[in-house]
């Protein structure tokens, strides 16, 4: 009995994006996680699915919104096959979780009746397929969920012909989602080896946001939609497993993409070679005109001068407002040309923008804040200056 | 510019006067009134007022002295050239006239015109800006002590461009400096207060509340969020404690169960125990009671046997006794009657010998009454005797030997007397004769002589002689003691009833005779005692009754009794009566100890019978009463037999009771009851605690639930992520408005500092120079200071040793000085405009100065002539600037005879000064002036108004234009006070 399910997790439906000041972009971040669920729900038809698994945090809170609910099971709903999940440290199973609302029990039954909750460490067997789950009763959870799996399996307890999956969401041996995520290191730890091989067909987990085997028939199926800047190369979320399962066989896995969003990530440092024109050119190169769904982590260095400090904020301004996001990790340090500094220097008729001027540039050149301040000043005073003499013949 | 001389005609006081002004030095003197201010005024509107001004103007420079129009020739000199300027003013019949030396002339609108370029105007000055103009150069009356920045101000844009070119590299900011300049300010402004504080409403301050709002609302959130997770934790624990009741909560509740059910056995056994013991108590008292029952019947049995076998003996005893007694009774009688005839017969006897007794005392008694008998008679007797002694001795006087001695000594006394007047009287001694003689009447015996002491008469025989006994005097002396001691003699004798002492004597003697018989008898008499002899009688009377009447009673009871009549015999009977009285007695008291005898041992037998009969009855009494009660008890306890089973009975039971009363305590034993009910109560509690837990998780659960049930219209963990968010926004904002306002406070206070600097660089030259003619007056530690902005000058300050002083602060003399240094540098700087030379004028302009300030304003004034000045001082003193070296105008006063016809005072005001205020005459000027000075040149109001006796209205407004001109200055004090200027 040869089985394909969509293996996916951490749809995280309504992360807050709190960093996102404008409301609107914010709105889209949220709304591309529930698109996420039409796409799977198409890849699940295409792909002839027999089951979409999801190991854990399918809500980001504990706590979501009615108006979240909803949504989100309205679009299960709309997945032609059984989903079945559990719960994640996200959404955790225990009371003060979601899975014991009365309100979330209500919103599945009416509006996913193919969708079911796996709560309890107990299998379920259905026709064509044993799902070993390992949910995750509490936020943090310092005993092994999968433990009590090593011994499921006793004389007949467990039928041996349909394909065994254990569901379980957590970090690994010696690879973890602590870096990942906020959460410390010691809880929702599980331990893949100790689990009878030769009994389990394959291992779908969650919790980690990239797209990774982690054993012979253990995989992190990653989150469907990106929702944070790209963490190294290691890192590939944005994904969904199609894996085909047999029991008693090596599971045959595929990877496919399903993120639309796109996060970016572009670094830069302003010396004499390169300027905001470069960044520009690179801007564009990377990301296009900014302005098709992506997210951009920009982070700058070196210093501009005060003309071209001036470019670099007004393209930064354009860019903010295309992107969904734009994240600046701003280091850059603003210099007077020389140039620059003589026009407010050298005013043999303007005594005292001269004399000031001076004076902040000698205090613009030391360290410190003073220093900052001073180079703000400079700015300041360059830019009344220039917008207050009377235009040279 | 150099003034060179000025004649005025027709001008107010001045009909036509001359002046001629020295290049540098000018002191132009006159008392008050004497036209000094107007001479200088007509110069000045000379130069600045439009010859064809009309209107008050015009008015007020004519003279009251003349039609004429006023006219003013003014010579000067600038760049040298030097100019002759003549001003005709009446309004538009005005002329004017200006020549150079070169002979070029202009007149008209031409000559005002080249006059003002000459000044340094582009044109001829507006009438209203005439008055004003180098008022730094004209100090005019009154004005000296006001703030000259005024007038740097009025002269700026000259001075400005003078004192860069002074300062060299000094340099004014620029338009665009002030513009950007002041933008700094205004967002300086904008975001921070005066005080350096954030100001309301600025962005700073929006983002400073924007962050304090995020962190309430961070906290907010985080509550609610915690709030959630502990309601979570709580709900976990609840559940974790109800699993735990639920595991333990049925084995407690078996464990009850279980020990109930024995505590119920062990305490049905303990009640069946109870029951035993009483069962075994009640048994173990009837055997008591029934054993003991036999074994009384028994002994009562034993006992009557033994009482009954008692009685006999006593029985016996009984009869043996009473026969005693009956012979005991017979011997008593017998004794009794012996012994009643031997007491009779001592009776008998011992009557006898009483009688005889009695009859012995009979005898004697009877003897002695015959004695006493005698004794009475013989007293009798001497009784008789002593009679007639007595009676005698009654008769003879009571002498003694005593009294029969003095008589002898009187008698001899008077013997001796006689003698004495025998010898010297005459005796006369009738010796016969018939017929006696008598002598004083006294019949003469015959034979006895008779002593004649005195003169007497001696009649014999009818004849009457008289003698007179010689010794004359002496004779009657011894006359005298005769007849004393014969009287003494006489009273002596009269009263012991003799007649004389020989007859005296006899007596004596024999009255001492009868009184020695007399005791003689009265002696016998005491030897016999007759009272006790006539007792003795009574006595023996008496006895011999009682003997009698005793002997009466004996006779007839001593039977026949021989009594003889001797005592001998009668003492013999006695003896014999005795002795038979002696045996009778002894008889007696043999029969009487039988008798005692026998009625004792009668008395013994009598007891011992009682003594029996008493044994016998009780005896026979117990053994009756030992048998009643022998027979109730067998009649109550039934016979032997059945007595002996019944016990046999009750003790079988017993012996059952106590075996089953084992049986029961080593189950009891077992059970350990005490134990138990402790372990019932114990688990009791236990389940009741579990219970209460379990309500208790049960609530906190509920309560639980109810927090952590969702109501879905928000999620906590994203608003805590919302708000940590926004919090970390509204700090960056907070970060970046704080950047842009240090920024802007830092160009603000650049732009300000350096806006000093080049203040300070370019007032510099001013300063400087005005700090040099201070100088002159203060030392050479004084400095001034004044600051520009924009070209506005402000901020005068005089700086010395103690301080920096403000104008405003300064004394009214400092300020007149200060001012003064200030004007001359002022004129110093503009004069390089006008030919290196400009007049400056001092019209009594240091009129608050102290002399020793006034040489110091000479050195100053020198000072600034010296630098190319043209100074001119006006003054009423000019005495005080002697020492200037000044070339020196003295216009002399006014005429005061010019008008001639009695005209009012008011005219006579308008003649003299036209500047006097229709309110003040200049007599009354004078008046208070000189009134002022004759109180020593200061004075209060009130005292000088009084002084003057004016109205407050005339006084003050003379004192006030007095002020004004400058003649007055006003002081301090209640009221205000004045002096003189």
């Amino acid at each position: 009995m040869l089985l394909t399910v969509l293996h996916t997790a951490d749809w995280q439906i309504g992360k807050p994006f709190a960093s996102v000041s404008d409301p609107d972009k914010r709105l889209r971040l949220q709304q591309e996680r529930l698109r996420a669920i039409e796409r799977i729900a198409a890849l699940s038809k295409s792909e002839s699915a027999d089951l979409v698994l999801v190991a854990g945090d399918l809500f980001d809170s504990p706590s979501p919104t009615k108006a979240t609910v909803s949504a989100t099971f309205h679009a299960i709903g709309k997945i032609g096959v059984p989903v079945i999940a559990i719960p994640g440290n996200h959404d955790f199973g225990g009371p003060g979780g979601p899975w014991e609302q009365d309100f979330v029990r209500q919103e599945a039954a009416q509006l996913a009746p193919n969708f079911s909750i796996l709560t309890t460490a107990e299998p379920l067997v259905l026709d064509n397929v044993v799902i070993l789950p390992a949910p995750l009763q509490h936020r943090q959870n310092l005993a092994d969920p999968t433990a009590w799996i090593r011994t499921a399996f006793g004389e007949g307890a467990v039928p041996d012909d349909r394909p065994r999956i254990v569901l379980a969401h957590g970090s690994v041996q010696g690879f973890s989602s602590a870096g990942d995520e906020e959460e410390a290191g010691d809880s929702n730890v599980l331990d893949l080896p100790r689990l009878p091989a030769g009994e389990i067909d394959y291992i779908a987990l969650g919790d980690w946001h990239g797209t990774k085997q982690v054993g012979e028939k253990a995989w992190y199926a990653g989150t469907p939609e990106i929702d944070r800047f790209p963490k190294g190369e290691d890192n590939q979320p944005g994904h969904v497993l199609v894996a085909m399962i047999e029991r008693g066989a090596p599971p045959e896995v595929r990877t496919l993409a399903t993120s639309t969003l796109r996060w970016h990530q572009l670094g830069i440092r302003f010396d004499g070679e390169a300027g905001v024109s470069d960044l520009d050119q690179r801007f564009a190169e990377r990301v296009g005109t900014g302005a098709e769904g992506c997210l951009l982590l920009l982070e700058l260095d070196g210093s501009l001068t005060i003309e071209e400090s001036i470019r670099l904020r007004e393209l930064l301004d354009t860019w903010d407002a295309r992107l969904v996001r734009l994240k600046l990790r701003d280091r850059v340090v603003e210099a007077p040309s020389d140039e620059e500094l003589a026009q407010l220097t050298d005013r043999r008729s303007d005594p005292l923008i001269s004399r000031v001027a001076s004076r902040l540039a000698e205090q613009a050149a030391r360290d410190g804040d003073e220093a900052a301040i001073a180079r703000h000043a400079l700015r300041e005073l360059y830019q009344l200056t220039l917008r207050h003499q009377k235009p040279c013949a | 510019m150099r003034l060179i001389s000025l004649h005025v005609r027709n001008y107010r006081i001045h009909l036509d006067t001359r002046v001629e002004f020295d290049a540098s030095h000018n002191l132009i003197g006159g008392p008050n009134e004497s036209g000094k201010s107007t001479l200088l005024e007509a110069a000045h509107r000379a130069l600045f007022l439009n010859h064809r001004r009309g209107g008050t103007d015009l008015e007020s420079m004519r003279s009251k002295l003349t039609s004429a129009p006023p006219e003013v020739d003014l010579e000067f000199e600038q760049s040298g050239t030097r100019y002759r300027l003549s001003k005709r003013f009446n309004g538009s019949k005005g002329h004017v006239e200006l020549h150079d030396a070169s002979h070029d002339q202009w007149t008209g609108a031409d000559a005002e015109q080249k006059l003002a370029e000459i000044l340094g105007f582009d044109e001829p000055l507006a009438p209203s800006q005439a008055t004003k103009s180098w008022a730094h150069l004209w100090i005019r009356q009154g004005t000296s002590g006001n703030d000259p920045t005024n007038e740097l101000n009025a002269e700026q844009g000259t001075l400005l461009s003078r004192l860069q070119e002074k300062g060299g590299a000094a340099l004014m900011q620029s338009e665009l400096d002030a513009t950007v300049g002041l933008e700094c300010a205004e967002r300086w402004a904008e975001t921070f207060t005066s005080t350096g504080q954030v100001r309301a409403g600025s962005e700073l301050k929006k983002a400073e509340t924007e962050v304090a709002a995020m962190q309430q609302r961070l906290a907010d959130c985080t509550a609610t969020a915690t709030k959630l997770e502990s309601a979570i934790q709580s709900h976990e624990r609840a559940t974790r404690q109800l699993e735990d009741i639920a595991r333990t909560l049925p084995d407690l509740e078996q464990q009850e169960k279980r020990d109930a059910a024995k505590l119920a056995e062990a305490t049905k056994l303990q009640d069946e125990r109870k029951d035993l013991s009483r069962e075994l108590e009640e048994a173990t008292k009837t055997l008591a009671i029934h054993t003991d029952a036999d074994r009384r019947i028994r002994g009562l049995a034993e006992e009557a046997t033994r009482l009954a076998e008692a009685i006999a003996p006593l029985t016996n005893a009984v009869d043996a006794a009473r026969n005693a007694r009956n012979a005991s009774d017979e011997a008593t009688k017998q004794l009794n009657t012996t012994y009643g005839t031997a007491a009779a017969e001592t009776r008998r006897v011992r009557h006898r010998k009483d009688l005889l007794q009695h009859h012995i005392e009979r005898l004697r008694l009877e003897a002695e009454l015959k004695k006493a008998g005698d004794r009475i008679d013989k007293i009798a007797a001497l009784r008789k005797e002593l009679e007639p002694i007595k009676e005698s001795l009654a008769t003879l006087p009571k002498l003694t030997a005593k009294e029969l001695d003095r008589l002898r000594s009187l008698e001899n006394k008077a013997e001796k007397a006689r003698a004495s007047l025998e010898a010297i009287a005459a005796g006369v001694e009738w010796l016969e004769g018939n017929g006696a003689p008598t002598l004083d009447g006294t019949t003469l015996e015959s034979g006895v002589a008779r002593t004649i002491s005195q003169p007497c008469d001696l009649e014999v025989a009818g004849h009457r002689f008289r003698i007179r006994p010689g010794g004359g005097e002496s004779l009657e002396e011894v006359r005298a003691n005769l007849h004393q001691a014969e009287a003494s003699l006489q009273d002596a004798l009269e009263t012991l009833g003799v007649p004389d002492l020989v007859t005296a004597s006899g007596q004596l003697e024999e009255r001492n005779a009868r009184v020695q018989r007399l005791g003689v008898i009265e002696s016998k008499l005491d030897a016999l005692d007759p009272e006790d002899a006539q007792a003795e009688v009574e006595r023996c009377k008496g006895a011999l009754g009682a003997a009698v009447a005793e002997i009466q009673r004996l006779q007839p009871l001593a039977g026949q009794v021989e009594l003889p009549t001797e005592p001998a015999a009668s003492s013999e009977g006695l003896a014999n009566a005795s002795k038979a009285v002696a045996e009778a007695e002894a008889a007696e008291t043999t029969a009487r100890g039988s008798l005692q005898f026998a009625q004792d041992r009668a008395q013994n037998v009598v007891r011992k019978l009682e003594q029996a009969t008493e044994a016998l009855t009780e005896a026979t009494a117990a053994a009756n009463q030992t048998r009643v009660q022998h027979d109730t008890l067998v009649k109550e306890h039934s016979d032997q037999e059945t007595r002996r089973d019944r016990i046999a009975r009750i003790e079988r039971k017993l012996e059952g009771i106590q075996r089953r009363g084992t049986e029961l305590d080593a189950r009891l034993k077992e059970l350990q009851p005490e134990l138990l009910a402790a372990d019932v109560r114990r688990h009791r509690r236990a389940i009741e605690a579990q219970k209460e837990l379990e309500n208790e998780a049960r609530l906190h659960r509920a309560a639980a639930s109810a927090t952590i049930k969702s109501d879905g219209t928000s999620d906590p963990y994203a608003a805590v992520e919302d708000a940590r968010q926004a919090l970390e926004r509204a700090k960056e904002g907070h970060a970046s408005a704080t950047r842009r306002g240090e920024a802007i406070r830092l160009l603000h206070g650049l732009f300000e500092d350096e806006h000093q600097q080049l203040s300070d660089q370019l007032t510099a030259p001013l300063a400087g120079r005005i700090s040099e003619y201070l100088q002159c007056l203060f030392g050479p530690q004084a400095q001034a200071r004044v600051q520009q902005n924009t070209g506005d000058f402000f901020g005068l300050e005089l700086v010395r040793p103690n301080g920096p002083f403000q104008f405003e602060e300064l004394s009214g003399g400092t300020k007149e000085q200060l001012a003064a240094a200030v004007r001359l540098a002022m004129a110093e700087l503009l004069a390089e405009q006008h030919g290196g030379c400009l007049p400056v004028v001092f019209d009594d302009a240091f009129t608050n100065s102290d002399t020793e300030r006034i040489a110091g304003l000479q050195r100053m004034l020198d000072f600034a002539a010296g630098r190319g000045l043209q100074l001119i001082v006006l003054t009423c003193a000019p005495v005080d600037y002697a020492s200037l070296g000044a070339h020196s105008t003295l216009l002399e006063p006014p005429q005061p005879s010019l008008p001639t016809a009695p005209i009012n005072s008011r005219q006579i005001e308008h003649t003299l000064s036209s500047s006097l205020p229709d309110a003040v005459s200049h007599d009354d000027t004078e008046a208070l002036l000189a009134t002022l000075r004759s109180l020593g040149g200061k004075s209060g109001n009130q005292s000088l108004r009084e002084a003057l006796g004016w109205d407050e209205g005339r006084y003050t407004s003379t004192k006030d234009f007095l002020t004004d001109r400058g003649d007055l200055v006003p002081g301090r004090g209640r009221g205000g006070s004045v002096a003189c200027a």
